[in-house]
């Protein structure tokens, strides 16, 4: 009995594959990213192995880009780091599937720069060559890989993190999600490695971890979310450290904001209280009565 | 007489001192055999994802939202992973002939994100979609998949007809830290 419901579920899979068949769109690419330290004038090369993993070929498309990333964003440029690479043979090609394919490159960096850390990137793009049939609203799905190149340079080690803005909510209900932003920005010469912690300490006690990088000149914008639980009530303090620098994080940036967390059952309660009150005060007599009397 | 033993109990010293030297060269070339060797190996980062293509939402009447049928994302490369999500357009553009109206896709067109676990406005700049995503467990041969589906809406009186839109999904390595 069971072989014969084993049977008939294999063939109802395969039946069903073969109906509904699922393809996917895929690249691969090694190494993930690239690191050099240059001297101004220097010139370094490199190579990607780009590999299309999925069922349909691909056209892939390699573009040389300056990065721009925060906890939110991840946007290219065309500026900076994105001149000083140059990328050999063509940038555009098909790939079967299986079939791969090598990407070399060269980073000079200039003989006169003003910032030591600098981030670029290959963006190698895979989308199918072939529009499969589908229905009404179809999206063809593509796939991109972004391999950062990451390029430091001699020259003064300025560390330099300024916060621009924070926002920090003043009131918070239970179980719904409150943001807490800080945009920053380095004004130094070399990448800010930041680590820190965001406390929110009233009569319960959250810690919300801080991780990220920033290069010189780039803005970032750090998003941290909080959602209090049916214990969290009242006042909070909100304090805010974030430690940075290049090597070391020997230098730090504070802040302290208060925060009201307001209970959703609290809410509720008052409401109800209101009501009864409400309905007493207008000698309304209620819907139902409950009376205990001892048996007799 | 005792000068020949003498001579005789020198020729033994010397015997008994070449024995020791051959057995300590013995010692030296057996000690040779042990050895140690250093092996290394470098494995090499790679980036790589996957996703379920196409994705057909089927029939949306007009002035109404759909929702997508769910589909995988899968880390299969062997890093920690952002993930992030754009359009190729600010539009569905139709493929039915003589159909000329679009379905803008700012207010109607979102993905159900990790980052938020709402949904998503899909824009044709990258919105961040997962915040590191874990590469697959070592040796399982399974990557690391994630659910997700898409919401549309499609403005009232739209022209009937097949639109289509390219979605493309970014990954770049989780925040290395610093050399």
């Amino acid at each position: 009995m069971r072989f014969r419901v084993g049977l008939i579920l294999l063939v109802f899979i395969f039946v069903a594959g073969l109906l509904y068949p699922i393809f996917a769109t895929g690249l691969w690419a090694s190494p993930a990213e690239f690191r050099y330290d240059l001297k101004p004038g220097e010139t370094v090369t490199g190579e990607v192995t780009v590999k299309n993993i999925g069922d349909d070929e691909v056209k892939v498309t390699v573009e040389k880009k300056r990065l721009l990333m925060d906890s939110i964003h991840l946007v290219y440029s065309d500026k900076g780091i994105a001149n000083w690479i140059t990328i050999d043979g063509n940038t555009t090609f098909n790939l079967k599937p299986g079939e791969s394919r090598k990407i070399r490159f060269t980073v000079k960096a200039p003989s006169r720069i003003n910032y030591s850390d600098a981030m670029g990137a290959l963006v190698i793009r895979g989308l199918p060559v072939t529009q499969r049939a589908a229905g009404g609203m179809q999206v063809t799905q593509g796939v991109e890989l972004v391999i950062p190149i990451r390029v430091g340079l001699p020259g003064p080690i300025i560390e330099s993190l300024k916060l621009l803005d924070h926002k920090v909510p003043s009131v918070l209900l239970s179980f719904i999600p409150g943001e807490f932003v800080y945009e920053l920005r380095n004004d130094g010469t070399v990448q800010a490695n930041m680590t820190g912690m965001i406390e929110i300490k009233g009569l319960t006690r959250h810690s919300l971890p801080i991780d990220g990088v920033v290069y010189p000149e780039d803005n970032y914008t750090l998003v941290e979310r909080w959602t209090p639980g049916w214990a969290d009530i009242g006042l909070y303090k909100v304090d805010t450290r974030i430690e940075y620098g290049r090597f070391q994080k020997a230098k730090s940036i504070e802040t302290t904001d208060t925060l009201v967390v307001i209970p959703v059952w609290l809410i509720i309660l008052i409401i109800v209280g209101a009501v009864i009150w409400i309905l007493r005060r207008k000698g309304v007599e209620p819907p139902i009565r409950v009376k205990i009397e001892k048996r007799k | 007489m005792i000068l020949l033993n003498g001579k005789i109990g020198g020729l033994l010293a010397l015997l008994v001192a070449l024995t020791v030297a051959i057995a300590i060269g013995t010692y030296d070339t057996s000690s040779a055999a042990t050895a140690e060797q250093t092996v290394t190996v470098t494995v090499p980062e790679a980036i790589s994802i996957e996703v379920t293509n196409p994705l057909d939402f089927g029939s949306i009447s007009a002035g109404s939202t759909g929702d997508s049928p769910e589909y995988t994302i899968k880390n299969t490369g062997n890093v920690k992973i952002d993930l992030y999500a754009k359009t190729n357009d600010t539009d569905f553009r139709p493929t039915t002939e003589n159909v000329t109206d679009t379905i803008p896709i700012d207010g109607n067109y979102k993905i159900k994100s990790n980052v938020t676990g709402n949904f998503e406005q899909l824009l044709t700049t990258n919105t961040k979609i997962y915040d590191n995503m874990n590469k697959a467990q070592q040796g399982t041969g399974t990557p690391t998949t994630w659910t997700t589906l898409q919401r549309l809406t499609v403005p009232s009186f739209t022209e009937a007809g097949q639109y289509i839109i390219t979605v493309i999904y970014t990954a770049v390595k989780h925040n290395a830290p610093a050399p």
